[in-house]
């Protein structure tokens, strides 16, 4: 009965010293940096950070006009017509690809490429705003989860993270650089 | 024992008491930390002042504002907003210290940030300079009063 005890203390204790001694999951920050003013000139900067785990548990809490438990209700009207979880299914079980090209004074161009869905807007030949969207489908798939008229915020932020580092957002124009990714930083850089 | 070693051993008991009270409050007082404020104009001749004030003050002055008042006097929008308010004081706690949010522009420069368990707000601009420190946990008691304020029939 002793050898019994002693053995399940020690395969207690040796549990309990796996346990503490796994690493805590890393913390994932979302930062939102917005730079304004014109080069040489004095502009304004605007540096937020946010851990995603605040978010996670804030946004379902949030009950504001369209913004309700950590959705977007799309008004009637906006996005009716399309069926974004259909698109989104077509656009998963396809091979990495470039799905919408246009060309012309504007170049607009969505894509797949490992695992992320990518948006490239230039404006005005190359000259006005360029926007660079870079987001794994996990996260995409996450923000459509919902009925047909809504979008998951909170569902997306859960997925997005469950990613590693990751720049989601560029724009770029004459007065404004915009850049919004994750890290495992609380302070951005 | 007479009666008067009687009184004495009774008074000094009261009095231990009383001490002991004191310092748990004191220690109380001193755990909760202390909210700062402090304002400076930059004009010349400008105002300045500093308040440092017991944070344990917070939830005993809100105690005294009756519920129906407060609740009369929320705006909706910030009704809407408590709950989510609670959740997020609640969360700072578990933050490491650093900038949540920093503005610098030109003429004012805006930080809000997490320092020793305090939110700090500081704000300099062309006028004033401005420093704001509320410990978390008053803050977090703060927005459980007003989140039970606003659930009161």
């Amino acid at each position: 009965m002793k050898k019994l005890l002693a053995s399940v203390g020690i395969l207690a204790l040796a549990t309990g010293a796996i346990l503490a001694a796994q690493p805590a999951p890393e913390e994932r920050w979302l930062h939102i940096r917005v730079e304004e003013g014109k080069a040489g000139k004095e502009g304004e900067t605007v540096r937020v950070n946010v851990p995603l785990t605040l978010a996670e548990k804030v946004l379902p809490a949030i009950q504001v006009d369209r913004f309700q438990g950590g959705k977007v209700r799309l008004d009637d009207g906006e996005l009716q017509e399309v069926d974004l979880k259909v698109i989104l299914q077509a656009v998963r079980d396809t091979r990495d690809g470039e799905f919408v090209t246009v060309e012309g004074k504007d170049n607009v161009r969505v894509a797949k490429e490992k695992g992320h869905l990518l948006v490239k807007v230039q404006e005005d030949n190359g000259a006005g705003a360029k926007v660079d969207v870079r987001v794994p489908m996990a996260v995409v798939e996450a923000l459509l989860s919902g009925e047909k008229n809504e979008l998951d915020v909170a569902a997306a932020v859960r997925a997005l993270a469950k990613h590693g580092e990751e720049l989601l957002v560029t724009v770029t124009d004459d007065e404004t650089h915009v850049r919004i990714w994750i890290d495992s930083e609380n302070v951005s850089k | 024992m007479n009666n008067n070693q009687k009184g004495f051993t009774t008074l000094s008991g009261l009095l231990t008491v009383a001490a002991a009270g004191l310092v748990l409050a004191a220690g109380l007082v001193y755990d909760a930390g202390a909210m700062r404020i402090s304002v400076r104009e930059k004009r010349p001749e400008g105002d300045s002042f500093r308040i440092m004030v017991p944070a344990a003050i917070v939830p005993l002055a809100m105690a005294f504002v009756p519920d129906r008042i407060l609740k009369q006097e929320m705006p909706p929008e910030a009704r809407a907003a408590l709950p989510a308010l609670r959740i997020a004081v609640e969360e700072l706690r578990n933050l490491p210290d650093g900038p949540l949010v920093e503005v610098h522009g030109p003429g004012e420069d805006v930080s809000i940030a997490l320092r020793d368990g305090m939110l700090a707000i500081d704000v300099d601009s062309d006028d004033e300079e401005v420093h704001v420190q509320v410990p978390l946990g008053a803050l977090e008691s703060a927005a459980s009063h007003l989140v039970s304020a606003n659930e009161s029939s």
